[in-house]
């Protein structure tokens, strides 16, 4: 079972959110609350496996939480206000919600949960890409069009793809990619060679995340990876390289 | 006054009270398009933005006219990347479904597409942006005389970016009138990178 706690102050959403996740046997509610000091109280005393938390709830604001969840919880932020998720949201949390809630994204956020705890139930011992790991590394990037930096995992990093001086990052879970002055051979230094591959000549790509390849045309390629739901379009270059890494790698 | 906040969490408020299944539809597809509405936006974002809007702004207006509507939309992936102007897109539906609703016979057929194509030898190298949005209907005046204050501000917006290189054409094939954009992508990407320069 996957004890999940719910912090959300609008009491309407809050019977939304039981409603469809009755829709999940393995999911068992321990609680809910709908004020920042009650929902401290309770996680005082619980562990639970999942938090649904509201950005802004009564009392405060659902950030204020963070210090207190123990380090295998998860939490799933859910915000009438996209800006609010994307900022905490690569540091702490499995996923973001936007309200109101479909049922079908509400799908890929227990996907996401299930598969990550499928994962510890077998012991697995290798970190995977999703996983919250205390020891992940987190990159600060520094936004200075949009007057702001961003945190990012580094698991979270599905591709990077040259745009001459700037490069656009795909981010597992957010829909837009982030756009921001650093070349791809800047990055190319940056990041650990053994989960970061450059294929071809505008793109990088984390290895572990890619789940299948498809291709279009002669010269074209589609990628498809884990925590993104668009497939990325690469030449017959970038191809050819993921072929010599599969054989490389024995795939 | 924009408060954001409040109204989508009014919104996610009424599909929790809402046993009807449609009703809690309409109002998931009016929260994404209104999320996209509110979005700020530079002078050129990534197409993507713009189609996937479509969507639930197809949804919501097949909601309103039922059987009297039929729409379509085919884009090519590698288009979503490309640079383009914010409200393009919508801005010629807009003007699709207000002159097809009085000019169309039933149903009313909008159709939207984005795709890449080579550009012409004589141009030089690279591919063009090519949006469609297309209705069955007539090309009334208010076309033609360049009266839609919309259309004339796109029109404006898109010479002031690409500096006239982008064009903008409508021409009609009964029983279709066909609105047509289209950007080099070259253009568009240093045009992106240009605005972001300029922070």
């Amino acid at each position: 079972m996957i004890t999940v706690f719910l912090v959300e102050d609008d009491p309407a959403a809050l019977m939304g959110l039981r409603k469809l996740l009755a829709a999940y046997p393995e999911v068992s509610i321990i609680g809910s609350e709908m004020h920042l000091a009650d929902a401290k109280h309770f996680l005082a005393n619980n562990k639970p496996d999942l938090i649904f938390l509201d950005v802004q709830i009564q009392g405060g604001s659902g950030m204020d939480l963070l210090p207190l969840i123990d380090g295998r919880t998860q939490v799933a932020f859910i915000t009438a206000h996209e800006e609010y998720a994307i900022d905490a949201y690569e540091m702490y949390a499995i996923d973001y919600l936007l309200k109101p809630i479909r049922p079908e994204r509400l799908d890929k956020t227990m996907q996401r949960v299930k598969n990550l705890y499928l994962k510890r139930e077998l012991g697995t011992n290798a970190s995977s890409p999703m996983d919250n790991s205390d020891t992940e590394e987190i990159l600060e990037l520094k936004l200075p069009e949009m007057k702001k930096n961003v945190f990012i995992k580094l698991s979270s990093i599905v591709w990077i793809e040259s745009m001459q001086n700037y490069t656009q990052i795909k981010v597992s879970g957010q829909a837009m990619p982030v756009v921001i002055r650093r070349s791809l051979k800047e990055w190319e230094a940056t990041l650990p060679p053994e989960r970061f591959v450059r294929i071809g000549r505008g793109v990088i790509i984390q290895f572990e995340l890619l789940r299948w390849t498809e291709w279009r045309s002669r010269d074209e390629i589609l990628l498809s990876f884990e925590g993104s739901n668009e497939p990325l379009l690469v030449g017959r270059v970038a191809a050819v390289k993921l072929r010599q890494l599969r054989a490389k790698q024995g795939i | 006054m924009n408060d954001q906040h409040f109204i989508f969490n009014v919104l996610s408020s009424i599909v929790a009270r809402s046993e009807d299944n449609e009703v809690q539809e309409m109002v998931l597809n009016l929260a994404d398009f209104l999320r996209f509405s509110f979005g700020e936006s530079r002078a050129l974002e990534p197409l993507a933005r713009e189609l996937d809007a479509v969507v639930p702004y197809f949804a919501l207006q097949q909601s309103l006219h039922g059987k009297n509507l039929v729409c379509r939309i085919k884009s090519s992936l590698e288009t979503r990347r490309v640079p383009a102007v914010p409200g393009m897109l919508h801005t010629l539906l807009r003007n699709a479904f207000h002159e097809g609703l009085k000019t169309s016979a039933m149903p009313l057929r909008i159709e939207v597409s984005a795709a890449l194509e080579q550009m012409p030898a004589t141009s030089g190298e690279g591919s063009i942006l090519v949006i469609k949005v297309a209705n069955t209907g007539r090309l009334t005046e208010a076309y033609t005389a360049n009266r839609d204050p919309c259309l004339s501000g796109l029109r404006e917006n898109l010479g002031k970016i690409f500096g006239g290189i982008a064009t903008m054409d409508v021409s009609e094939s009964p029983p279709w009138v066909k609105w047509t954009i289209r950007i080099p992508v070259a253009l568009a990407d240093r045009s992106f990178e240009r605005i972001l320069n300029e922070g």
